[in-house]
C-alpha cells in the first residue's frame, strides 16, 4: 500500500514540476492576444512546447542521478530508470516539435528564412538551441536505435548533460516570456540548477560524492560451463543489505575493463562474505571468471526493493528464470526457520546442465521448497502449472526474476487469475 | 515507445531537409535571377514616410532603407507599443541596438523603398 502510495505521489510530483512553468506562462501576460491568428498560436504553443520540454529534460536528468530517495517513490532503481527513459524520450519528440510550431512566424512564410532560422548563424540565442538539440538528436539515435558497446555507450551518453547545458543557454539568451518574467525566469533557473546538481553528482562530482565500499576476492568458483560465483571480502566497511538488493561493481583488476555494471547479491545478508553469481553473456562477463585472487572491487550500493521481506504475505512464490535465480539466493540463504516462511521457489531453466542449484545445502532446501523446471523436457512454465503445485494464489505473494518478455507473460497470466498486482513483484534484468 | 520517437524524428529530419533545399538551393536560384531581370529600385521622402506613421499603417526607416511592418506590429515580440512608436520615422539607432541578426533578416520581408536624402 505504501508502494503504491509513494508510487502517485512520484507521478503527481512530476506533473507538477512540469505544470508550473505553463502555469507561470500563462499568466505572464493576457492569454487571448497570445492566439489572434493561426501563426501565432503555432508560435505561443512552440514556446510552450519549449518550456514543457527542457522541464521534462531537467526531470530525466534528475531521474538519472540514482540517488536512494529516489527508489522509494518509484519501486526499484530499474522502475526509476524506466521513467528516465520515458521522461527522456518524451522531452526529446516536444523539443524536436518546438522549432517546427515556431517556423511559420519567424520564416515568414519563407522557406529562405526557414531554412536561416533551422541553422547555426551568428544569432547565438538560437544557435545554442539548435546546437543543444543537434547533440540530443545524435545521443539519442545512438541511445535508443544504435546501441554501441556498453562502456562506449556509458561515455556517449554523460554528453546530455552537455546537450542540456547548451539549452540552458538558449533559454536564457533567446528574448521569450521566460526572459520578460522574472517568477517563470526564477523557476527554471531553479530546476535547471536541480537538473545539473544530479547530472553532476552522478558525473563530474561523483569521484568525491558518491559512497563506495572497498572489497577483494577471495574466491571464484565455476558453477556451471558459463556461471561463476565471486566472493569478496571487506578492505574497510561492510555493505548492509536487504536479501534480493543489487550493486553496482568495478572490477580492479587489470586483466579487466573498469566497467562498472549491475549484479543482485547471491549470499545472505549475514553472511561474512559478498557473493555475486555472474554468467558469461558479452565481452566483460565472459572474462571474468579469469579474475585474480585478491584483487580490489569498488562497490556502489545497495539497491533495488524487490525482496522478501517487502512483502505482506509470508506464503510466496519465487519464480526465477535463468540467471534470475541469483536474488532468490540471498533471499534463501538470509530466511530463518522462525520467521516461518512457506516458499515454493520455481527455478526455470533450459535442463539440468544449466542448475547451479545442485548443491543447496540441506538448511535451506528445508525451508525453500526448490522445483527445478526445465523447458527442454516439460515446456515453458505458465501460472496454471504453478497453481497445480503450488495451490491457490490467496494470501500469497509472488516474485519473479527472468527475462522481460518472461515476466510480462507471467504477471498477465497471474491477473488472470484474480492475482492482486500489488502481490506480484518483479525484477528485469534489463539495466 | 521507441517507435513513435522514430517516426516523429524522421519526419523532423525530412521537413529540415526539404527546408534546406527550397530555402537554400532555390533562393540562389531566384538570386541569381533578380540580378538578371534588374528590378529599379524606388524611393520614398521622409515627408512621405512620415504619413504612414498608424499602428494600421507604419512605415519604419532604417539604415537609409523603408520597411512597411504593419502587418508585424500585433506579432513583435517586444510588444506592438515598441514599434509604433516609431512609427513614420527614422529607427536605425533604437534597431541596431537591441535586434538579433535573425531581425534584421526578417525585417528585409518589409522592404519597401529606399529613403530618398536631402528632403
Amino acid at each position: 500500500m505504501k508502494v503504491i502510495k509513494n508510487n502517485i505521489y512520484a507521478w503527481l510530483i512530476m506533473a507538477i514540476i512540469i505544470l508550473i512553468p505553463v502555469l507561470l506562462w500563462f499568466i505572464s501576460r493576457p492569454v487571448l492576444p497570445r492566439f489572434t491568428d493561426l501563426d501565432m498560436t503555432l508560435t505561443n504553443i512552440g514556446q510552450l512546447l519549449g518550456l514543457i520540454g527542457v522541464a521534462m529534460f531537467a526531470l530525466s536528468l534528475i531521474l538519472s542521478s540514482r540517488l536512494h530517495v529516489l527508489e522509494n517513490y518509484f519501486n526499484g532503481l530499474n522502475k526509476v530508470y524506466e521513467r528516465h527513459n520515458q521522461m527522456g524520450q518524451i522531452a526529446f519528440i516536444i523539443l524536436l516539435l518546438h522549432p517546427l510550431f515556431l517556423l511559420p512566424e519567424y520564416s515568414g512564410h519563407s522557406w529562405y528564412q526557414a531554412a536561416l532560422f533551422l541553422s547555426p548563424t551568428a544569432n547565438w540565442p538560437v544557435t545554442f538551441g539548435l546546437l543543444a538539440l543537434g547533440l540530443m538528436i545524435i545521443l539519442l539515435v545512438l541511445t535508443l536505435y544504435l546501441r554501441p558497446k556498453y562502456n562506449l555507450w556509458k561515455i556517449t551518453h554523460k554528453f546530455l548533460g552537455l546537450a542540456f547545458f547548451l539549452a540552458l543557454i538558449h533559454v536564457y539568451l533567446i528574448p521569450s516570456d521566460t526572459s520578460r518574467y522574472l517568477p517563470l525566469r526564477i523557476y527554471m533557473l531553479t530546476l535547471f540548477v536541480l537538473a545539473l546538481l544530479g547530472f553532476s553528482y552522478r558525473t563530474l562530482l561523483g569521484y568525491f560524492l558518491i559512497k563506495k565500499y572497498q572489497y577483494a576476492i577471495s574466491k571464484i568458483s565455476a558453477l556451471s560451463s558459463n556461471i561463476v560465483e565471486i566472493s569478496m571480502f571487506p578492505l574497510k566497511k561492510k555493505i548492509n543489505f536487504i536479501p534480493g538488493q543489487f550493486i553496482f561493481i568495478k572490477f580492479l583488476d587489470k586483466n579487466l575493463s573498469k566497467e562498472i555494471h549491475p549484479f543482485s547479491i547471491s549470499s545472505g545478508s549475514n553472511d561474512k562474505n559478498l557473493s555475486v553469481t555472474i554468467k558469461a553473456l558479452g565481452d566483460y562477463t565472459t572474462k571474468v571468471a579469469n579474475l585474480t585472487l585478491q584483487s580490489g572491487v569498488e562497490i556502489e550500493g545497495p539497491f533495488g526493493t524487490f525482496s522478501y521481506q517487502k512483502a505482506v504475505n509470508k506464503n510466496q512464490i519465487w519464480i526465477a528464470g535463468g540467471i534470475g535465480i541469483t536474488p532468490f539466493l540471498s533471499m534463501a540463504r538470509s530466511l530463518q526457520a522462525n520467521e516461518n516462511y512457506q516458499v515454493d521457489l520455481y527455478y526455470c531453466i533450459r535442463n539440468d546442465n544449466e542448475n547451479i542449484c545442485k548443491n543447496l545445502p540441506q538448511s535451506i532446501l528445508s525451508l525453500v521448497r526448490l522445483i527445478n523446471f526445465y523447458s527442454d523436457k516439460e515446456g515453458y512454465i505458465n501460472a496454471e502449472i504453478i497453481q497445480e503445485k503450488s495451490g491457490t494464489f490467496n494470501d500469497k505473494d509472488i516474485f519473479i526474476c527472468a527475462p522481460p518478455l518472461m515476466i510480462k507473460v507471467l504477471k498477465a497470466q497471474f491477473i488472470a487469475k484474480g492475482v492482486n498486482k500489488k502481490n506480484l513483484h518483479s525484477e528485469e534484468f534489463n539495466f | 515507445m521507441k517507435k513513435i520517437t522514430l517516426i516523429i524524428l524522421v519526419f523532423f529530419m525530412g521537413l529540415t531537409v526539404l527546408i534546406y533545399i527550397f530555402g537554400f538551393a532555390f533562393h540562389a536560384q531566384s538570386a541569381n535571377q533578380n540580378i538578371i531581370n534588374q528590378t529599379p529600385t524606388s524611393f520614398l521622402t521622409k515627408k512621405e514616410i512620415a504619413r504612414h506613421s498608424t499602428e494600421n499603417d507604419c512605415y519604419l526607416i532604417v539604415n537609409d532603407k523603408v520597411y512597411d511592418v504593419t502587418s508585424y506590429i500585433n506579432k513583435h515580440p517586444g510588444g506592438k507599443n515598441n514599434i509604433i512608436k516609431y512609427c513614420g520615422q527614422e529607427s536605425s539607432k533604437i534597431f541596431a541596438a537591441i535586434h538579433s541578426n535573425f531581425a534584421w533578416n526578417l525585417l528585409n520581408q518589409f522592404y519597401v523603398a529606399d529613403l530618398k536624402k536631402n528632403f
